[in-house]
């Protein structure tokens, strides 16, 4: 599939239909690097099923269809989602996903990410232990967990137990990161936290973000597709011309 | 309303009472008839235990080899049942539905109905279609016994591991997969550890069947007198089959007072099996849990 140099993700023509109902049609728009893509949307408008299309696991569920293409920026190779020698596990490990309600294992805090680097990357000991620690520092839990790190992971606050999740994601050392409302579900300081984290991320970290709230998308995003009913129906980004106005302007539709 | 609810908490009340009142009043009944028969004498007659136990010298007027029969059968039937049933459970639950998930539904629903003196039957019926066909001197035995009780209980480790499988939330399937699990990483690391809890109760469930069925090792393998079995291959004696024996021709009191006692280890033993069972599943949740 043909795509500029520079694309993170390029998306092409992309429809998806669950036991013959459309969920995406026709959806086209590129992803670049360095800039922190949204996407926003009324509830059942396709956004998580067109985050779920970047990694393939819309085809965990039953009667998933997909048509069109996607192709992702891969260690400065470019890669089709689809093609047939695609290993979806090899690219999932790769695309790092963070879903909207927090699912941390129901084990011990510091096994909830060790345990993915050693299934996943093969990754044991005290390496293992290093990228644990510094993921916890990137998300802010580092303190807050370092004396509790046998605990079962179910006993931290919903807002803990997100940035648990993003850590999780972030020890398998993804090239892309996937978020479905990463903050819909936890407090608002750990929303500030998150949000911090995303735009210190950004700038190395290609970034396709869900978002429900207008606020946060305000903050974060560079770009903004916005989705209504299965189609982009409209796009925004920062360096356009009158930009502010332009923002409110697509937004007011949405929220 | 208020009175309505109070009877239906009364009722509810009264059959949670139930199980436990019938359990204390079987255990005391037991112990009652049993308890003067327990001794060294009742495992061993008048075999010296240690000769008995390490030696292996023939017990003629105890139970110890009929607890062995009995253990040595538990532990070839779970053997036989729980990998099988593990795998078939997760095929059932985990893999795509197609024909053949309905017709082995099915299958699996038939055989959990089968009476045991049918699987006796078939274990019997198959040794003599050996003998004909492929293995002239095949006879009755613990391997036999063992299999065919495997299959007996079959279907509760097929089913509770289906169950508890089915019941975990999808968002689990969908972590795994999304951090990039393979789906038998997903299923081993994440899924069946979940699910220990109901797989567990499968487990007991079919070592408590196994330990005290009686009508198909009657027909594999268990006879009186046996001794201890020299290898897969040989008759034994077996607890339930010799509590049977001594409540159908007992002649004296003391004789039947050794039927209750045997009964009362029989209890004791399954009691010791699933304490085992669970003992295992808490050190391999901590394992899980803790790394």
């Amino acid at each position: 599939m043909e795509t500029g140099m520079n694309t993170v993700i390029s998306i092409r023509d992309l429809t998806v239909s669950f036991k013959d109902k459309k969920a995406l049609s026709d959806v086209n728009f590129d992803v670049m690097p360095n800039e922190l893509t949204v996407l926003v949307g009324r509830s059942g408008s396709g956004k998580s099923t067109l985050l779920r299309a970047v990694n393939r696991l819309n085809e965990c569920f039953e009667g998933c269809e997909t048509s069109g293409g996607i192709s992702v920026r891969l260690g400065g190779e470019t890669l089709d989602v689809y093609a047939s020698e695609t290993d979806p596990e090899r690219l999932r490990s790769r695309v790092g996903m963070v879903f909207q309600a927090p699912n941390v294992l129901p084990i011990s805090i510091e096994r909830n990410l060790l345990l993915p680097q050693k299934l996943v990357r093969g990754i044991g000991g005290a390496r293992a232990r290093e990228v644990m620690e510094r993921v916890l520092e990137d998300v802010g839990l580092l303190d807050e967990v370092k004396d509790r790190l046998k605990q079962p992971a179910g006993t931290l606050s919903g807002g803990q137990q997100q940035r648990l999740c993003l850590a999780r994601t972030m020890a398998l050392e993804p090239e892309i990161l996937l978020l479905d409302e990463p903050t819909a579900s936890v407090d608002y300081k750990s929303v500030e936290h998150i949000e911090q984290l995303l735009l210190r991320l950004a700038p190395t970290l290609p970034m396709l973000v869900v978002s429900h709230s207008l606020d946060q998308t305000r903050t974060l995003a560079d770009r903004v597709i916005l989705m209504r009913e299965g189609r982009v129906a409209g796009t925004w980004s920062r360096t356009d011309h009158d930009a502010e106005t332009a923002f409110d302007e697509l937004l007011s539709t949405t929220f | 309303m208020k009175t309505g609810y109070r009877l239906f908490s009364l009722f509810c009340w009264a059959c949670a009472l139930l199980p436990v009142a019938g359990v204390f009043g079987l255990v005391v009944f037991l112990l009652k008839q049993g308890w003067g028969g327990l001794g060294l004498e009742l495992f061993f007659g008048d075999t010296p235990p240690l000769d008995a136990i390490f030696r292996f010298a023939p017990v003629w007027d105890g139970i110890w080899p009929a607890c062995f029969g009995t253990l040595a059968v538990t532990g070839l039937a779970a053997l036989t049942a729980i990998p099988l049933g593990l795998f078939c459970g997760i095929y059932l639950n985990e893999f795509p539905r197609g024909r053949l998930s309905g017709i082995l539904d099915f299958c699996v629903n038939l055989l959990a109905g089968m009476p045991s003196i049918i699987m006796g039957l078939f274990g019997f019926a198959l040794i003599l279609f050996l003998r004909h066909t492929l293995v002239p001197d095949a006879g009755t035995g613990l391997l036999l016994s063992g299999f065919c009780m495997g299959l007996l209980v079959l279907p509760y480790m097929i089913k509770s591991t289906q169950a508890s499988l089915g019941g975990l939330p999808e968002d689990l399937r969908l972590m795994g997969t999304g951090l990039g699990f393979s789906k038998s990483q997903t299923i081993r690391h994440i899924l069946l550890p979940s699910a220990g809890r109901g797989i567990m109760s499968g487990v007991v469930l079919s070592i408590g069947r196994a330990a005290e069925d009686t009508a198909v090792i009657m027909l594999t393998g268990a006879v009186a007198n046996a001794g201890l079995p020299r290898g897969l291959f040989d008759n034994y004696e077996a607890l339930p089959f010799f509590i049977y024996t001594v409540a159908a021709e007992y002649q004296s009191p003391e004789e039947l007072q050794h039927g209750f006692g045997a009964a009362l280890v029989l209890l004791t033993m399954t009691m010791g099996l699933f304490l085992a069972a669970h003992g295992l599943h808490h050190a391999m949740e901590k394992r899980w849990k803790r790394g």
